[in-house]
């Protein structure tokens, strides 16, 4: 069942798609689909179908965010989906930007989903921001003008991409990329190590608490340490975030310098 | 289930995004006629007329083939704060080139036009085979 604000949504568009003078019938059948689609799969409209401005204009063929590339991947285009912590995701998204990798979007589950046409790639740089949903307009906004366009949320966490070819022009073409990666998670060693712990603890903890008994001793120990695991994790992703989040000081280009003017 | 939603959907927008994708490069150019300007900028003023937002996947391949061609010359240039930008401009030949398409595509527009019109046409430079 649709919400209040899903509601909103609906009857916001229905007025746009009608300002854009889209016969009746149409916008009745439109507007049924999409409530269709939302109560079969429980998604919120505006997560499930983006801003709605740009939505209603997708469906009048108005101006939008216009998909020069015909709307699809090239023959020849690659994706990669692969997933990274908060220790690890910047170092990744640096090196494989650099190999024509343009991050589109971030999926259901968290992963980066990248793509590549090999014909026709160029190097990219990406940033990283901790902003609520509430300031993530406004904070594209104020990244707009130094060419960052979002390319991705998780939760608090967008991500934000660049083409190299702003500042290097066509010297940020790769005409031979290096073929795709294998690997698919990038985790740091010491988020490796707090999983294997966690999941060990899962294993044990119940037999533990099984063998104890009524031994309080042993309930208050496995609960404080929870607590401290608990704490420490957020406190860790915290650490994390604060690293490499915001304006990053400029990293080895690997690519041609900025050049003056060529003519 | 969305379907004949997703079909209209994607109708509308392949059609709009394979006529810009014919004519972006002379709209870029014809973005620089008043003086030089950045990507962001020329994106902006293609957006504020009614063209959709460009995005820098899109922008900057036409920009390099431009350059490329030396239909526009750029310049980098750093900013006190930030990474700076790469400053675009005609080139006499771009400036010959934009004239040039320019009086093509008003040609195949007019044609197009008097064709949707229903209006009796004559064959144009442009549209005989």
């Amino acid at each position: 069942m649709t919400t209040g604000t899903d509601d909103r949504y609906l009857t916001e568009l229905a007025e746009l798609l009608r300002a854009e003078r889209m016969p009746e019938d149409r916008i009745e059948a439109v507007v049924g689909e999409l409530i269709d689609h939302l109560d079969a799969t429980g998604v919120r409209a505006e997560d499930e179908f983006g801003p709605l401005a740009e939505f209603a204009a997708s469906l009048t063929g108005g101006p939008g965010v216009v998909p020069t590339d015909g709307g699809g991947p090239a023959e020849d285009a690659e994706e990669w989906r692969w997933v990274a912590d908060y220790d690890s995701d910047l170092a990744v998204l640096d090196r494989y930007g650099r190999q024509g990798w343009e991050v589109r979007e971030l999926d259901r589950l968290g992963r980066f989903v990248a793509r590549r046409d090999r014909g026709a790639a160029m190097a990219w740089e990406y940033r990283r921001e901790v902003v609520s949903r509430r300031r993530r307009e406004e904070r594209t906004a104020l990244l707009a003008p130094e060419g960052w366009e979002p390319c991705g949320s998780w939760r608090f966490v967008t991500y934000y991409k660049r083409p190299l070819a702003a500042s290097l022009g066509p010297d940020a073409a790769l005409p031979d990329p290096p073929a795709g990666p294998r690997d698919r998670t990038f985790l740091s060693r010491g988020n490796r190590i707090g999983m294997v712990v966690g999941a060990v603890s899962l294993v044990v903890l119940p037999f533990l608490l099984w063998f104890a008994g009524d031994d309080p001793g042993v309930w208050i120990g496995g609960a404080v340490g929870g607590v401290i695991g608990g704490v420490a994790a957020v406190v860790g992703v915290r650490r994390s975030l604060r690293r490499g989040s915001g304006e990053r000081p400029a990293t080895e280009p690997e690519l041609s310098p900025p050049g003056s003017d060529p003519a | 289930m969305l379907t004949s939603l997703w079909f209209y959907l994607g109708m509308a927008t392949d059609r709009r995004a394979s006529w810009l994708k014919g004519v972006l490069d002379l709209l870029v150019l014809g973005c620089l006629t008043d003086g030089e300007s950045y990507g962001y900028e020329i994106a902006r003023r293609l957006d504020g007329a009614g063209l959709g937002q460009i995005r820098g996947g899109t922008l900057y391949p036409v920009l390099n083939r431009l350059e490329t061609a030396g239909l526009v010359a750029a310049e980098y240039r750093a900013a006190e704060r930030g990474p700076g930008r790469r400053y675009y401009r005609l080139t006499p030949e771009g400036e010959r080139q934009l004239a040039e398409q320019t009086a093509a595509w008003d040609e195949f527009h007019a044609t197009t036009r008097a064709v949707l019109a229903g209006a009796p046409t004559t064959a144009t430079k442009g549209t005989r085979e």
